[in-house]
């Protein structure tokens, strides 16, 4: 069976574990991500009779108090820079993420993910807005962790590399 | 000087010219500057040099060792370059090899380290140590294999391999599958830990630090790192170093077999199944219960001993049950005549018994077995002594009458009625001998109906030790009343009985004789009242009692009584009736003194 690593980054609150709580049934409790930092959890994927085992390691929100430990990113097929529609710093803080994990991974595909589409999004914010990064991303996706919009999409995306 | 060198200047112009036109010759034949040449030169001088270039370096190499001083700095140069930039590839390359020699190295300190420890515990000694040296004894083995057997138990329960970079599981075995932890996320979950440690600890980025073990109270994770792939031993108890460097060279065999699909790992593990095979072989267990089980043929004394141990004990138990109830029953027996049990004590598993008993009667061996009790469990103590019981005395007296065959006796309950005929010779031994018994005075002895013939070789002497037999007992004789009383009771009656048998004995040796004896009956008062009421009440009581023996059998004729009235003694002393005899040839001298 095919197994993936991937990891989930992004500034804090912007939806990450719930994105991930939305996908799979979690066994670990949440205390292991203020432990050490990362919680992982497993999903299995199939299409087209070919099973893909994701191992997605959920990464403790980053801001400019707390980083992240770039050793989790070793080995990761994919990763995810998740940011909040409703606020746009997150998604500088995000780029800035972005630009961390790519050092310390570079081959990993990486996939920006718009979360909480299902509230307005902040004035400042317009799709346009990401154009500029867009080019770095693999893909990107517009996602509710509330609703489950597109969260399937995005995880069989990095499954089986189209959505 | 000029013409001398004229020619001279002209052989030089000469060569010059030849020499141009060689090197046009050369240009044309070798192309410009040996373009046509070089080739076939290099390649003819390749040859040459490789056919000598060993033992021309050596030949160098002695001449003035030039080759290593120029060599060493190009090959370190060129190693650190490698090592900088494949430095993973020569780590993997140089793992098996190196831990090969590492393990080599390992294992000589350890059997080192055992020897030196093996001594220092066939020295030691403690309460468990010599359990356990009597335990290895038992089970066969030695002292130093039986203590490893103690402190290594051990089960392995699941093994993992883990991708060390993805933190993805390659291949994973379990001893019981229903049991067995989740391996993707345990295996992930380690790894994010193990990155967690070692960005928590590592102090530079050329090393870093690793876990080698996580403890909890019920499980240990073994873990052993290598360049690829990390070992996880799910592990109950504590490894010994042996099944460590077990699990150390299964990783190496691993790293070894499956260099390629590790290098060109990208997420499919399917690859690796087929590693299970090597690691079931790794789920190993020490239950330790083999060295704990002693050879059969060890066994059977052990059992056998604890069974007599056993066996012993119970006996013991019955016997001493047994002792206490049989000195209880002896404690509760009612004594026989004759015999009076003093003391039963228990003591070294044995009864004894202390006790008197009178030779008459039965042996202390039959009153036990009349009483259902084996004499051989009691020692009995005796010693003798004379009864005065009414049974005993009976039976005493009974021995004697028996002696005479014409005699007979009647046993009655404190009386022995005589019958039959005898002379007055063996009248006279027989009474002589029942008054010797012990306590006879309690029996009665009614001789009326006996029949004692005169015997005329009766001489002097017995015939007057028989009558002061008679003279004693009438004289000594006394009946004593209550206060103005005259009756007689049943008791004195039987008494006066006794008295009336005596005043006939006495009256048949006198007949002889032709003498009739006379017994003065003499009765009296205490001196409370009036004194002629007393002297009239004394007279009656010394009539009643005349009466009484008259109806014994004693004739009226030998009788004579009379009140004497108050004496002057205590009161209570006063209150009788006195006998005394005539003639006064039948007293004896001081009688007649007095």
């Amino acid at each position: 069976m095919i197994q993936k690593k991937i990891c989930m980054l992004g500034p804090t609150g912007v939806g990450k574990t719930s994105l991930v709580k939305q996908y799979v049934e979690g066994i670990f409790s949440e205390k292991y991500l203020t432990s050490i930092g990362v919680k992982i959890d497993k999903k299995q994927v199939e299409r087209n009779g070919s099973t893909v085992q994701l191992m997605l390691w959920d990464m403790e929100g980053i801001d400019r108090y707390c980083g992240f430990n770039p050793r989790y990113l070793r080995g990761a097929s994919s990763f995810f820079i998740i940011v909040d529609q409703t606020r746009y710093q997150s998604l500088v803080e995000g780029i800035e993420v972005y630009q961390l994990a790519r050092e310390a991974n570079p081959k990993a595909h990486a996939v920006l993910v718009v979360n909480k589409v299902d509230l307005p999004a902040t004035s400042h914010w317009s799709r346009s807005e990401l154009e500029p990064y867009e080019n770095h991303f693999a893909n990107v996706f517009y996602t509710s962790a509330k609703t489950g919009e597109s969260v399937e999409d995005m995880f069989e995306f990095v499954a089986f590399g189209e959505s | 000087m000029d013409k001398q060198d004229a020619p001279q200047h002209g052989e030089d112009d000469s060569s010059k010219v030849a020499e141009a036109s060689l090197d046009k010759v050369r240009q044309l034949l070798f192309g410009q500057d040996d373009r046509y040449l070089a080739p076939s030169v290099d390649k003819q001088v390749r040859q040459s040099v490789s056919g000598v270039v060993s033992e021309a370096l050596i030949e160098r190499e002695r001449k003035d060792g030039s080759v290593n001083k120029i060599l060493v700095p190009l090959v370190e140069r060129s190693i650190d370059r490698s090592i900088e930039v494949n430095r993973d590839k020569i780590v993997g390359s140089l793992y098996p090899l190196v831990g090969s020699l590492v393990r080599k190295a390992v294992s000589a300190f350890l059997v080192d380290f055992v020897e030196k420890t093996n001594n220092i515990i066939e020295s030691s000694f403690s309460v468990r140590g010599a359990m356990w040296r009597f335990r290895a004894w038992q089970a066969g083995i030695r002292y130093s294999d039986y203590v490893a057997a103690q402190i290594y138990q051990y089960k392995i329960d699941q093994l993992l391999i883990i991708h060390r970079e993805t933190g993805t599981l390659l291949v994973s075995v379990a001893a019981d599958e229903s049991k067995a932890q989740d391996a993707d996320l345990l295996s992930s979950m380690l790894v994010a830990i193990n990155d967690f440690v070692a960005d928590a600890i590592t102090q530079s980025a050329s090393s870093e630090s690793s876990l080698h073990e996580v403890k909890t109270d019920a499980v240990t994770l073994q873990i052993k790192v290598g360049p690829e792939a990390i070992l996880v031993a799910a592990v109950v108890g504590k490894l010994p170093p042996d099944v460590q460097v077990k699990l150390q060279t299964t990783l190496e065999e691993f790293h070894h077999f499956y260099n390629q699909p590790l290098a060109a790992y990208e997420g499919d593990n399917s690859e690796f199944q087929s590693a299970q095979g090597v690691l079931i072989d790794c789920l190993v267990s020490d239950k330790r219960e083999a060295y704990r089980k002693p050879a059969g043929w060890k066994k059977i004394p052990v059992w056998l001993l604890l069974l007599a141990l056993v066996g012993f004990g119970c006996v013991q138990v019955y016997q001493n049950i047994e002792l206490t109830l049989l000195t209880n029953k002896l404690r509760d027996l009612d004594n026989p005549p004759g015999i009076i049990v003093n003391r039963v004590a228990e003591n070294d598993g044995q009864i004894h018994i202390s006790l008197l008993r009178d030779s008459a009667a039965m042996s202390a061996t039959a009153w036990l077995a009349e009483k259902g009790i084996d004499a051989n469990k009691v020692t009995i103590s005796e010693r003798p002594y004379l009864s005065v019981e009414p049974a005993i005395v009976q039976q005493k007296a009974s021995q004697l009458i028996a002696e005479i065959p014409t005699l007979e006796v009647n046993l009655q309950s404190d009386s022995l009625l005589l019958s039959g005929q005898l002379s007055s010779q063996q009248w006279l031994a027989l009474n002589q001998s029942l008054q010797k018994i012990p306590g006879i005075d309690a029996l009665t002895i009614d001789s009326r109906a006996l029949k004692i013939s005169a015997n005329q070789s009766l001489d002097v002497v017995q015939r007057e030790a028989l009558i002061q037999h008679y003279r004693n007992r009438i004289t000594q004789f006394a009946v004593t009343f209550e206060v103005d009383a005259s009756q007689l009771n049943a008791t004195q009656l039987a008494h006066l009985g006794d008295l009336a048998q005596d005043i006939l004995a006495l009256q048949a040796i006198l007949s002889d004789t032709g003498s009739a004896p006379k017994i003065l009956i003499i009765g009296s008062s205490d001196q409370t009242g009036v004194a002629s009421k007393n002297k009239a009440l004394s007279a009656v009581r010394a009539e009643a009692v005349k009466r009484a023996l008259v109806e014994q059998g004693v004739p009226s004729a030998s009788l004579i009584a009379t009140g004497i009235g108050e004496l002057p003694i205590d009161n209570q002393s006063g209150r009788m009736v006195l006998f005394t005899l005539f003639p006064q040839s039948l007293l004896g001298a001081e009688d007649v003194e007095q």
